[in-house]
């Protein structure tokens, strides 16, 4: 689990499992989810008696190893703090999204939850007032200072201005989108890790060459080419274009001749057979089973996938950034912190569920976050650790300490994901112009600005 | 009947009190009878109707007219909704994604319902001039699609439709190997693809309709039309098809309701795409009511297919009535 869009995450976690009650409210209508507000009962009320609290967590990390691990942590926090019980909630990504924005509005919302960066989810539940800052917290537990950057979780306390403001929400791990490659491969092609953006596209055309497919993709699922296009976006813009553009500062246009650029030589990778045949019709998992099968040279994506691989591949595959124009210049990377942690605004306990957050974010649990395949945000060694995880850490560091990691393309509107995957798809299946491309995002950028004001 | 007039003071039950009167009585129920002749529904009869109208009015009619209320509505699902008049519905039809989707479902209506039905109706037509062997079997077999969830059916498909899949092995085995296709990743033909999942999921339910109604079908009918000399052709359009009225009219409306409604089989295998070109209305409803906040938009859009839904079912009851006549 990773930070992915609202969608990507959605799907990876409920490929199947799929509420066909939906169909229900087409035809019987939204109302019964809407008169949920009212009716849904919030969970057991925070019992402050004289020596035991109960402090309620709501999270969406339904999985291993995360579950585990959020388990491991609450056991310790309970054992260091005598008379806290924490009562977990969590539910997989999809239930999770639509019940937690309702379980925070109920009379006895959760404590903690977990949010999305984003106007889908974090904005709305500031916009509603449902979210506590955190300021004073990151004060006393210097946040700010370990973290870095945690512009992706301010806000303003109106909802309306996202990345800069008041700070909403912290997280203990991250990610970061990179080029996962087969080492066998790549020695049987005679090749090592490429330096300039020159030498990975003749690589491309090595591997093509030689039967191997270049880079490993599929887009069935509608969000994962959106990342191959920003791979090739973030050659051709500056980190603060970008930003601006995603966080709707300053009026920025998505249709610029950088972006066409991008977006025509995209088109031109799948064309010439440079990204996995048929990749829009191929679901994501099958491309990166094939993958870490040993098919392919290439699989550009984010670090969530770094312990399939490890798993998978053992010491067969690596991790670098995707090469710069000029060689040694220091790359973009899209990249950005997992589900954030929040505050209640009604929360009763407020000072115990910062203290809980704190806990979790605290460098002695590092250690258990990398090994879980995660980045934590704080420091930690890498020794004994599979070359590819010590791989995506590097990169990270790389990268944050240029300042030059960039906010996923989907942040941008509560709709992008949709907008721009399916845009994608346009160009991957040769169905649609550069100028089309940049058109569609465009409109619906525009369209959603509009909006906010 | 004693039974209808539970509640008033019934003449069969009567009074066990011996100093009421007897000609009290039997006053009342012999007045409520002169007033309702027999047969006809008295008032005591909605009370037998109230709990399940109660349970219906709870969880369809309430939701329906608040779904209708919130479509009136700009609301993101937690603050204040604000009152916009018709300004979801005109912007579902200046919408062209919306409009794409509306025109999707009805190709879907294609597939999921007039292919499987005349299939259906040949299949059961020329089943009434013979008798086959394992008739049962095969039956089964082809009902099967009808018992899988929907959802299986779409993990199912999307396998076998992958680039590598068993629909493209298929193709190269008998020769046609210049027909493969990235079939969920085509942009025509990914629609008339899913169209056909539709179809092979359809076309059982039509089968076991089709083929109960020709059973009840008189043979007597079928031994006049041959008696007059009616070819297949003809017995089919005097005999099978007016007998299977029913049958088709039910057909019918289960399956274009299935093909304005579906979303599950085009949710699991490509989410509308590639582009928006398999997108349909309950799919832009899920989208609008759960990831981008616009539940007033989503309500509108629900309210816009309950009522194609509902004026489809009613063309088609009326159409299966005026040929009754």
């Amino acid at each position: 689990m990773t930070r992915l869009g609202s969608w990507a995450r959605f799907v990876q976690q409920r490929r199947l499992a799929l509420v066909s009650g939906v169909i229900a409210l087409a035809v019987g209508g939204i109302g019964s989810a809407s008169a949920a507000v009212t009716s849904s009962a919030g969970p057991s009320k925070a019992h402050a008696r004289k020596a035991s609290t109960t402090l309620v967590v709501w999270d969406a990390f339904a999985r291993d190893p995360r579950k585990s691990l959020i388990d491991g942590f609450n056991a310790a926090f309970e054992k260091a703090h005598p008379g806290v019980h924490i009562n977990r909630v969590t539910k997989e990504f999809n239930d999770y999204n639509a019940t937690v924005k309702l379980v925070l509005s109920a009379s006895h919302p959760p404590d903690v939850v977990t949010g999305n960066q984003g106007w889908s989810a974090d904005g709305i539940m500031i916009k509603a007032g449902l979210l506590a800052p955190l300021d004073s917290y990151d004060k006393k537990y210097g946040w700010s200072k370990r973290v870095g950057n945690l512009g992706e979780l301010k806000w303003s306390a109106d909802g309306k201005t996202w990345g800069a403001g008041h700070l909403y929400g912290v997280s203990y791990s991250s990610s970061i989108n990179g080029v996962f490659y087969n080492k066998a491969n790549m020695k049987k092609l005679g090749i090592g890790i490429p330096k300039t953006f020159a030498e990975f596209t003749s690589d491309l055309a090595k591997a093509k060459a030689a039967g191997v497919v270049p880079i490993q993709l599929g887009d069935q699922d509608k969000w994962p080419g959106t990342q191959n296009f920003q791979m090739l976006q973030d050659l051709y813009t500056s980190p603060t274009v970008l930003r601006n553009w995603i966080y709707g500062r300053g009026n920025v246009s998505f249709a610029t001749a950088a972006n066409m650029k991008a977006a025509q030589l995209l088109k031109d990778w799948s064309a010439a057979g440079y990204i996995t045949p048929g990749s829009i019709g191929t679901p994501y998992d099958s491309a990166n089973a094939n993958f870490a099968a040993g098919q392919g040279l290439f699989d550009y994506s984010g670090t969530w996938l770094t312990g399939l691989f490890a798993q998978k591949m053992k010491n067969n595959v690596g991790f670098f950034l995707v090469p710069p124009l000029t060689a040694g210049q220091v790359p973009l990377a899209v990249g950005s912190l997992e589900l954030p942690w929040h505050i209640s605004a009604r929360s009763k306990n407020k000072d115990l569920a910062a203290a809980y957050i704190a806990f979790i974010m605290s460098e002695q649990n590092a250690a258990a976050v990398l090994k879980s395949g995660e980045i934590p945000v704080n420091s930690v060694s890498t020794k004994n650790v599979t070359p590819v995880i010590a791989d995506t850490l590097r990169a990270w560091k790389t990268v944050t300490s240029h300042d030059k990691l960039v906010p996923f393309l989907d942040w941008a509107t509560p709709d992008m994901l949709l907008t721009v995957g399916g845009a994608t798809q346009g160009l991957l299946g040769n169905h649609s112009t550069a100028q089309q491309f940049v058109n569609t995002v465009q409109s619906h950028y525009a369209a959603f600005q509009k909006t906010r004001h | 009947m004693s039974v209808v007039s539970i509640g008033s003071k019934s003449p069969a039950g009567g009074s066990l009190d011996p100093s009421e009167p007897p000609g009290t009585r039997f006053a009342p129920p012999a007045r409520e009878r002169i007033e309702a002749p027999p047969g006809e529904p008295r008032r005591i009869g909605y009370l037998y109707i109230l709990p399940a109208f109660a349970f219906f009015g709870v969880f369809v009619l309430f939701p329906m007219g608040h779904s209708l209320w919130l479509s009136f509505t700009n609301w993101d699902g937690l603050t204040p909704a604000k009152w916009i008049g018709l300004g979801n519905y005109r912007g579902l039809v200046s919408d062209p994604e919306v409009r794409a989707a509306f025109g999707h479902a009805l190709v879907l209506v294609v597939f999921y319902s007039f292919i499987p039905v005349t299939i259906g109706l040949l299949l059961a037509a020329s089943l009434s001039r013979m008798r086959v062997r394992g008739m049962t079997f095969f039956r089964t077999v082809l009902f099967l699609p009808q018992v899988i969830a929907m959802v299986v059916v779409g993990v199912i498909w999307r396998w076998m439709y992958t680039p590598l899949g068993s629909v493209n092995a298929l193709l190269r085995a008998v020769g046609l190997g210049s027909l493969q296709k990235v079939w969920l990743g085509d942009f025509r033909w990914t629609l008339p693809a899913l169209g056909l999942v539709g179809t092979w999921v359809a076309f059982g339910l039509t089968m076991v309709l089709f083929l109960a109604g020709v059973q009840k079908i008189p043979t007597s009918l079928y031994d006049a039309a041959r008696v007059d000399g009616a070819g297949p052709v003809r017995e089919f359009f005097a005999v099978t098809l007016p007998g299977l009225r029913n049958e088709v009219v039910v057909a019918l409306t289960l399956t274009i309701l299935a093909a304005l409604r579906s979303f599950d089989l085009i949710w699991v295998t490509t989410k509308g795409g590639p582009g928006n070109s398999s997108s349909v209305p309950a799919l832009i409803l899920y989208e609008r009511a759960f990831v981008t906040n616009q539940v007033g938009s989503a309500a509108a859009i629900g309210m816009s297919l309950t009522l194609v839904c509902f004026i489809v079912v009613f063309l088609v009851t009326r159409l299966g009535e005026r040929r009754s006549t």
